[in-house]
């Protein structure tokens, strides 16, 4: 995980313990030790503690970070308390993120788990960059594309994603992204006979390096589709996506999602979203999706 | 954030409310399928697990704690499900699916089945199971980035058992015994050595040098190894490997000289093994090198870590010497007679294994492997993470969904691929296949033919390794259809015992024979067609061959257990490395145990065939391999693809 953007996240504190190894043994055994300890030293900020961030966080505790910061200013609603695994029913009413503190911290006692209720809308460029990682959800794109703003220019991963029932997107700005890779290397041609070499070879493989740049959120977003050159991009381009910037404008407007049992006027007011959005290629959204 | 209730459309919310589900594994995608399933609105679930919570289990199995460390799976699941929803109806069987109680009218009693199992013997099992009920069945499993999804429902689509799996890896035991040029190879030795002296003792899993090692044959056979006395089965005649440790009282020293030493230098005098190998070299207890020969820093750098250091000889010897001094206070803290179960979590039978494999490694000139390298293999430990297991079970729940609806046309096999493909998809979803019509465990009249020397095998050998092991059967009868209706097998306490010893030629089965065999249990009846057969490849013991029709000469030969074992290509997502279960004579095996692994079935992309490639078989050896859809973009570097996207500054949607 590095980025020239600004911070690599780096090594802290020495070796991974007997415990640790323990612990993360399966997983170690996947992406090695190296990446244990990058994540054990990555301070991810987690925007908004709904279905989605309740399934995150529980992924990235149960991983090893290093800390992980729920924030979210809003209440337990009662249909949340049956849909957010950190939230116990009896609980509506209180901070979402805080009353989420308690059963996330113990999917693992080694990673530090805080609440915070500032609206993400609040946040400073300089509070984002206490951070290796954000990661927003339940956010309108406007929201989104400040955060990832913020995110570039202090160097900090941005991560995003949303569902609506069926539907869901993420999202990744990793700016530029190195990483090292490793593929396999055929046999290493040798003169002498397969029986003489020595058996001491390792399967060959070889790390290589590589580089991604990624795109901001707002080029992604602004896209200019009509124009001449995007005609084949935009057939390639899945029509979810175009159908999440829809439900995105439905839910910046109305403040909450399409609902089963709202599903007619919901559908009626979806379409006129559809219709409405500047330079979205309609044929892209058929009118299925609302259902 | 909005409760199921209001997304659900409102007929599939009633066939939730009512369904009665049965979740066979709670392990780590079982957590996950769990948590979906009471967070969805289902009011009635079963859970079967016979394990218990290891701390390795927690990284992911997200509804165990520390605390619950040695406790029953499912009941403690069950436990932490009800926090999230005190009104579902949750029920708790720590036990085997497997176990008898469980038949076909307890899986009767659900609308759909759903598996979350590691293993591949359970899930034949409840694949059977729920053909004989008629239930729906959602097969799932990862394999640490990789995962799968799939539906069965019986004449509709494939079965888990249509497609031959590939066979898990098995080596020949003169390779174990004699001639080692792999690390696997050494560690396979080692478990054996293990179970010569402390473990069960199995003559399948000699490990002293192998005179009927068909290099030796012919006139060049060592002349030092023939002057030995050697009994037809190849071992030199001699007090067993366990009797021989206990009257030198497992003095590691003598032990040593023994296996790394005297056994080494015996093997130099079969000359003929050696004329186009490396010879081994006989070691010295106290000349053993104390730093390791050419070693990469990589694995040394993380020292403090014992594990992940790469032990020098010297300190093999010195591990070897500990280990068996603990496990022969183990083994003398039994009752007489007793002995002990090697356990890759075990301290010491772990630390024993891991010297050993090393010390013969160092005798063969093979490279050494790290105590965390050597567990993986002997273990044949499958990585695992939270995410992956968390999408797949999201899958699974998604196709539960579209069972309930009806909506059978609709499920789809998933892939979970680690990159994705060149159609951008990271999950790939595959239209299910029909039955096979040869299938046989769900063809209308199954039947099998297994080659076999009739003149050799034992009737308890056909029950056990034929029947049990590589058909999966439980508890099965076997009537020989001769006219007569001879019994050969009763699954009633004692009735044929008497047959037991016995040869299949001494009980009349000759080539052609037909057996009718029939598990009660699983409601499953089969006919076994049998061929006699004096010349298996590679001293196997018997040969599955699902079809009498791949018995033609050019056919591949089948392996033992499920059927073709696929090339060997390492990138399914594992450093789960060689090794499997086999069952035949004189076969290296050890067995799958861990959570989570792959399943395994075909596929052809969503009608619309595959990106123009056959499939290949990718086996993460000693689990369950999958046939995956062959990715064209697998051997390119995906970053040149990505890079290419990016430039274009095209939205980096990947559509799932």
């Amino acid at each position: 995980m590095k980025t020239q953007l600004g911070r690599m996240v780096t090594f802290e504190s020495g070796d991974i313990t007997e415990e640790e190894a323990a612990l993360y043994d399966r997983q170690i055994r996947l992406w090695g030790l190296d990446a244990q300890k990058r994540l054990r030293s990555a301070r991810v900020l987690l925007i908004h503690m709904g279905g989605l961030g309740a399934e995150v966080a529980k992924n990235l505790i149960l991983a090893g970070v290093k800390s992980l910061t729920m924030l979210d200013p809003n209440p337990v609603t009662s249909s949340e308390a049956s849909c957010q695994f950190f939230v116990p029913s009896e609980q509506i009413g209180a901070n979402r993120a805080e009353v989420s503190v308690e059963r996330a911290q113990r999917l693992n006692p080694m990673v530090s788990v805080t609440a915070e209720k500032t609206p993400s809308t609040e946040l400073t460029e300089e509070q984002v960059a206490r951070y290796d990682v954000l990661v927003a959800t339940g956010c309108p794109d406007s929201e989104l594309t400040r955060l990832n703003a913020l995110c570039r220019r202090r160097g900090v991963l941005f991560l995003a994603g949303d569902v609506y029932g069926f539907y869901g997107f993420m999202f990744a700005d990793l700016g530029r992204h190195e990483f090292a890779e490793e593929v396999p290397v055929l046999a290493r041609p040798s003169g002498e006979p397969a029986q003489k070499r020595p058996r001491t070879e390792q399967p060959e493989s070889r790390t290589v390096k590589r580089t991604l740049q990624f795109t901001p959120l707002e080029d992604a977003l602004g896209v200019d589709w009509n124009a001449e050159d995007r005609r084949k991009t935009l057939r390639r381009t899945s029509d979810v996506y175009f159908i999440m910037r829809v439900l995105q404008a439905f839910r910046a407007e109305e403040g909450r999602r399409p609902l089963a049992t709202s599903a007619d006027t919901d559908a009626a007011r979806l379409l006129a979203l559809r219709d409405s959005l500047k330079g979205l290629p309609t044929d892209k959204v058929g009118d299925a999706f609302t259902r | 954030m909005e409760g199921p209730a209001d997304i659900l459309p409102s007929t599939l919310k009633k066939s939730v409310v009512d369904a009665k589900l049965l979740l066979v594994g709670a392990g780590g995608i079982g957590c996950e399928v769990l948590k979906n399933l009471v967070l969805s609105g289902f009011k009635n679930i079963e859970v079967i697990d016979l394990d218990t919570i290891d701390v390795s289990n927690l990284n992911r199995q997200f509804l165990f704690q520390r605390q619950h460390v040695g406790k029953s799976k499912a009941k403690v699941a069950c436990e932490a499900a009800l926090g999230f929803n005190p009104s579902v109806t949750l029920k708790a069987h720590h036990d085997s699916v497997m176990s008898q109680e469980y038949g076909v009218n307890f899986f009767k009693g659900f609308t759909l089945v759903l598996n979350a199992l590691d293993n591949r013997a359970a899930r034949n099992h409840v694949n059977r199971m729920c053909l004989a009920a008629q239930v729906p069945l959602v097969e799932s499993g990862t394999a640490g980035y990789l995962g799968q999804v799939t539906v069965i429902k019986r004449g509709v689509t494939e079965c888990y058992e249509c497609q031959p799996k590939p066979a898990q890896k098995t080596f020949p035991g003169c390779t174990i015994r004699n001639t080692p040029s792999e690390p696997i190879h050494c560690i396979v030795w080692a478990k054996h050595l293990f179970n010569q002296l402390f473990g069960e003792a199995d003559p399948d899993e000699d490990v002293s040098p192998d005179t009927a090692d068909p290099e030796l044959t012919g006139d060049a056979a060592g002349s030092a190894a023939l002057s030995e006395p050697a009994r037809e089965d190849g071992n030199v005649e001699r007090v067993s490997t366990r009797g021989w440790a206990a009257q030198n009282d497992y003095e590691p020293r003598k032990l040593f000289r023994k296996l790394f030493n005297d056994d080494i230098r015996y093997l130099l005098t079969m000359d003929k093994l050696w004329q186009k190998r490396r010879p081994p070299t006989p070691l010295d207890w106290d000349t053993l090198p104390d730093a390791v020969a050419g070693s990469s820093s990589s694995s040394a750098s993380d020292s403090s870590l014992s594990d992940q250091r790469l032990w020098p000889p010297a300190e093999c010897a010195a591990v070897l010497e500990r280990a068996v001094g603990r496990l022969k206070e183990q083994l003398a803290a039994r009752p007489a007679g007793d002995h002990l179960v090697w356990d890759k979590d075990d301290e010491n039978g772990m630390d024993f294994v891991a010297a050993c494999a090393n010390l013969r490694a160092h005798c063969f000139g093979i490279r050494l492997n790290t105590r965390f390298t050597i567990k993986s293999m002997a273990g044949n430990i499958i990585p695992a993470i939270a995410t992956t297991n968390a999408i797949i079970a999201a899958m699974v729940v998604f196709e539960a969904f579209k069972l309930l609806e009806g909506r059978l046309d609709d499920c789809k096999t998933v892939y979970l691929n680690r990159q994705p493909n060149a159609r951008k998809r990271l999950l790939v979803p595959c239209v299910l296949e029909k039955p096979n019509p040869k299938c046989y465990v769900c063809a209308e009249k199954p039947e099998v033919t297994v080659r076999l020397d009739v003149s050799q095998m034992k009737l308890q050998a056909l029950e056990e390794r034929v029947l049990k092991a590589a058909l999966n059967m439980v508890a099965p009868d076997a009537e020989l259809l001769d006219g007569r209706g001879t019994i050969l097998i009763s699954s009633e306490e004692g009735e044929t015992a008497a047959n037991a010893p016995r040869t299949l030629a001494e009980l009349g089965v000759r080539d052609g024979a037909r057996l009718r065999c029939d598990d009660f249990l699983q409601n499953y009846e089969l006919i076994v067609n049998i061929v006699n057969s004096t010349e298996l490849p590679d001293g196997q013991e018997f040969e599955v061959v699902g079809d009498a029709s791949q018995l033609q000469p050019a056919a591949p030969a089948p392996a033992p257990a499920d059927g073709e074992a696929g090339p060997s290509s390492a990138d399914a997502g594992g450093s789960a490395a060689a090794n499997g279960s086999g069952n035949g004579a004189g076969k290296a095996t050890t067995t799958v145990d861990d959570d989570d692994d792959l399943v395994c079935l075909s596929e052809g992309e969503d009608g619309t065939g595959t990106d123009g490639e056959v499939p290949t078989a990718t086996t993460t050896v000693g689990t369950p391999a999958a046939k995956r859809p062959a990715q064209s973009d697998q051997g390119t570097p995906p970053a040149k693809k990505r890079r290419a996207l990016s430039g274009s500054e095209s939205p980096e949607v990947i559509e799932l």
